[in-house]
């Protein structure tokens, strides 16, 4: 399937034009500070205040349920954390033109990767019980990401935050390769003989990519921040926003690789840690989860990260050995390792849907009470402060959450093969596909049993 | 001159500040106004486990006759507000939910104010103060806004002394094959003597006594002892009323199960680590020298406690059991009614 969306005319306009850009953006932003106001000063009982119930309930269900899966990085066009620093790089809030603040240092090439959102994930999960129930820590956490991007915009060029440092940016950029959107040249020809490479460089219509990619050699969507910024520089009306099938970009053999990998393992782990401790009815468990600090803290932690940068990728290894045994591939061990590795991405976010539903239908309501008295002062301003708490779907869930997790492992299985096959005779890659589809049922069960028992 | 690409972005300029500056400004000055739009006369009270903090105010003052205005909240788990020396019913205070209530008083005093719903293991030390003066300005709050002193301070009773049995009795008691029965105590027919239909006598008399005291009366010579037990129970349901022992019942599931347990055994979760009586009297040999809170289904101990003897401890706590004190808490007849409902541990005090 492949549909272009930059044929249609008034599409085409509204997403050169800058300001419906600019007005989502001042929106995010004026709720990310209002997010923050409601986290420092607002009730510190997480149900009653809008930074724990919007943050944690319904913007991160909404990127794991729709924005990721049917947008990709489409959050990432609007999202408030950077656009400070991003503003101050190029001095103007709309048009190019500006002059702007910051060093422009190019990123460390040695942190070009996502090592470094691995890091941050993996500690923001060890605090996670704290911050997902502490308006307080949610709101310094917040607070501590923007001053981050902010500092990172003035210190090095273009959007290096989201690119090589937010965790959360790391997170859509993986699973947004299944999403059934792209940014795209049409015709490569065309940019082979266009010499300034606008989209590179800037124009006076637009700034070269803020993500630093080279939109001629985008294969997937992982770094591409769906800015539009190369459809307006673009002079030769080369740029498409298509819509595709799902999973189209894990087709695409460049740009796999380690760092990516591993990612894919920590999101894989986390799920499953926090199906445990979050959903789970072990209470010693949420009780170290939750003190931190302790001597049960540390082990915990000592754990997750065992499991999700050990374990995890350990056993994957070795379906991978068994798998190249069995097919008596020549193909080296990490180039399987790594293609394989991003067969699983449809498995992992599965998994982090299937695991969303548990808790997003059922505490949708929260939302309500929180829309009419944010902060938790005995507000009442649109007369929904006193609806009660309702378990919205809770005869679907079960259902939904099967699906979804039988449904990721089926779509990874395709991939696996699919991946085996660009390397080995269809015979050998399905041998050296069975250990690793072993290996996401073996996941799978483990979900299923978490999540529906 | 100005540009349009200049207009364009000061017009970008203006809305993104004013967006930003709505985003602050409003919630605070909503706040402000909320606060301040009262003058004073609101007090805003955050309840938390004394372990986060207790009462986000130690003291409020307040004048007889004017009322205080209490917006409450809480910042953890759930909690309650109650006045003690009051009948006022407990309000709940739900996390991150307000409530607000008012208060108006009629005497001057110090008054407690106090959580009654159980928060943590230091529940009983979420209290506060209320200060009312007299509208003349005069203080004179340093009281409990009660007349008089309680029953056992008149008396001069030592409130830590061991239970009293006389030989008699106890070998009464330990003849006995379960609890005496105010209702087998009614059908026996027998009048009581003037003694025992009186509040007065009762409450500055053990049970034990009660009985030695019929036992010595050749009116009631030919009943069995376990027969004048089953009096004795009957003595003391005929001075209590139905609603006493009720809200005795009520006062008790609010204030005591917890640590004393449903069944009065002192199985309470939360007295599971309370230091009990040796931490009072390291030493100390009696029976009841444990560990935890006391076991109010003792027959033994508690027929060897007169109900002023109970007064005192109910009122003063436990000098570092555990046990709190509820002399600032309780009026007159939630005492006595705690008390009416704590003697059926041990009296089966249910008629028909």
């Amino acid at each position: 399937m492949h549909l272009e969306l930059t044929k249609v005319p008034w599409l085409k306009r509204l997403l050169v034009s800058r300001w419906p850009l600019f007005l989502l953006r001042a929106a995010t932003l004026a709720g990310f500070v209002l997010t923050v106001v409601a986290g420092l000063a607002g009730s510190p009982v997480g149900s009653h205040n809008f930074a724990i119930i919007f943050v944690w309930v319904a913007w991160w269900t909404f990127l794991k349920l729709i924005a990721i899966p049917l947008g990709g990085r489409a959050w990432c066009s609007v999202c408030p954390i950077p656009v400070m620093g991003e503003w101050m790089q190029q001095g103007a809030l709309v048009e190019p033109g500006g002059r702007g603040l910051g060093l422009g240092r190019p990123w460390p090439k040695r942190l070009r990767n996502i090592w470094l959102p691995t890091g941050v994930f993996a500690v923001i999960g060890l605090f996670s019980a704290v911050i997902l129930a502490q308006p307080r820590v949610t709101g310094w956490v917040l607070l501590g990401l923007i001053a981050l991007a902010v500092v990172l915009g003035l210190v090095f060029e273009r959007r290096a935050f989201c690119r090589y440092v937010c965790p959360i940016g790391g997170f859509i950029g993986l699973y947004s390769r299944v999403a059934p959107v792209e940014v795209r040249v049409r015709d490569r020809a065309v940019c082979a003989t266009h010499q300034e490479k606008t989209c590179v460089t800037g124009n006076a219509q637009g700034y070269g990519c803020p993500w630093q990619a080279v939109p001629l050699a985008l294969t997937q969507n992982t770094n591409c921040g769906l800015c539009m910024e190369c459809l307006r520089s673009c002079p030769r009306d080369n740029i498409a926003v298509n819509v595709r099938s799902f999973g189209a970009d894990l087709a695409q053999r460049a740009g796999r690789s380690l760092d990516q990998a591993y990612f894919g393992f920590m999101m894989l782990g986390s799920v499953l840690i926090y199906s445990t401790v979050m959903l789970g009815a072990w209470g010693n468990l949420k009780t170290a989860a939750y003190n931190v600090g302790t001597p049960a803290w540390f082990i915990y932690s000592a754990v997750l990260l065992a499991f999700t940068l050990g374990v995890l990728p350990g056993l994957f290894l070795l379906a991978v050995c068994a798998g190249r045994t069995l097919a008596g591939s020549k193909v080296p061990l990490k180039r399987t390792f790594i293609a394989q590795s991003h067969a699983i991405i449809p498995l992992g976010l599965m998994a982090w849907i299937a695991f969303t539903i548990s808790f997003a239908f059922a505490k949708s309501s929260y939302v309500w009470p929180v829309l009419s008295d944010p902060f938790g002062w005995g507000w009442n301003l649109f007369g929904t402060a006193q609806w009660p708490w309702t378990p919205h779907l809770s005869s679907v869930t079960l259902l939904l959450q099967v699906l979804a997790l039988l449904g990721g492992l089926v779509w990874t299985s395709i991939w696996v093969r699919r991946i085996a096959q660009e390397e080995l005779p269809e015979r050998s890659a399905a041998r050296q596909s069975l250990p690793i589809m072993l290996y996401c049922l073996l996941f799978t069960i483990g979900m299923l049993w978490l999540l529906v028992g | 001159m100005v540009t349009r690409r200049m207009k364009t972005e000061w017009l970008a300029r203006g809305l993104l500040t004013v967006l930003i500056a709505v985003a602050i400004a409003t919630p605070l000055a909503a706040r402000w106004i909320q606060v301040g739009s009262t003058n004073g006369a609101t007090l805003e009270l955050h309840a938390r486990m004394p372990e986060n903090g207790g009462w986000s105010l130690d003291v409020i003052h307040a004048v007889v006759g004017q009322p205080v205005h209490l917006r409450l909240t809480s910042d953890d788990v759930i909690h309650s507000f109650a006045v003690g020396q009051t009948n006022w019913p407990a309000l709940d205070v739900k996390p991150g939910e307000v409530v607000e209530t008012s208060l108006l008083f009629d005497k001057p005093g110090r008054y407690t104010f106090y959580c009654t719903r159980w928060c943590g293991p230091n529940h009983w030390r979420m209290r506060g103060i209320i200060e009312v003066q007299s509208p003349s300005g005069a203080s004179g709050v340093a009281s409990l806004p009660t007349s008089e002193p309680p029953l056992y301070q008149k008396l001069g009773l030592d409130i830590d002394a061991a239970p009293q049995l006389s030989p008699l009795a106890e070998q009464s008691l330990n003849e006995l094959k379960g609890l005496p029965s105010a209702e087998r105590g009614a059908a026996l027919h027998v009048e009581l003597p003037a003694e025992l239909r009186q509040h007065d006598w009762l409450r500055t008399h053990t049970p034990a006594e009660a009985f030695s005291f019929l036992r010595n009366n050749s009116a009631y010579n030919e009943l069995l002892d376990t027969q004048l037990w089953d009096v004795v129970a009957f003595a003391w349901r005929n001075a209590t009323a139905d609603a006493a022992i009720a809200r005795g019942a009520q006062l008790y599931t609010r204030d005591c199960v917890a640590c004393h347990g449903e069944t009065g055994r002192g199985d309470g979760p939360a007295g599971r680590d309370l230091p009990g009586l040796q931490a009072m009297m390291p030493g100390i040999t009696m029976p009841d020298a444990k560990r935890g809170p006391a076991d109010l289904t003792d027959l033994g101990r508690m027929a060897g406690l007169s109900d002023a003897q109970l007064q005192g401890k109910l009122l003063r706590g436990g000098m570092g059991t555990g046990m709190p004190e509820f002399g600032s808490l309780y009026t007159d007849d939630q005492q006595w009614a705690v008390i009416a409902f704590v003697r059926g541990f041990v009296m089966n005090l249910t008629t028909k």
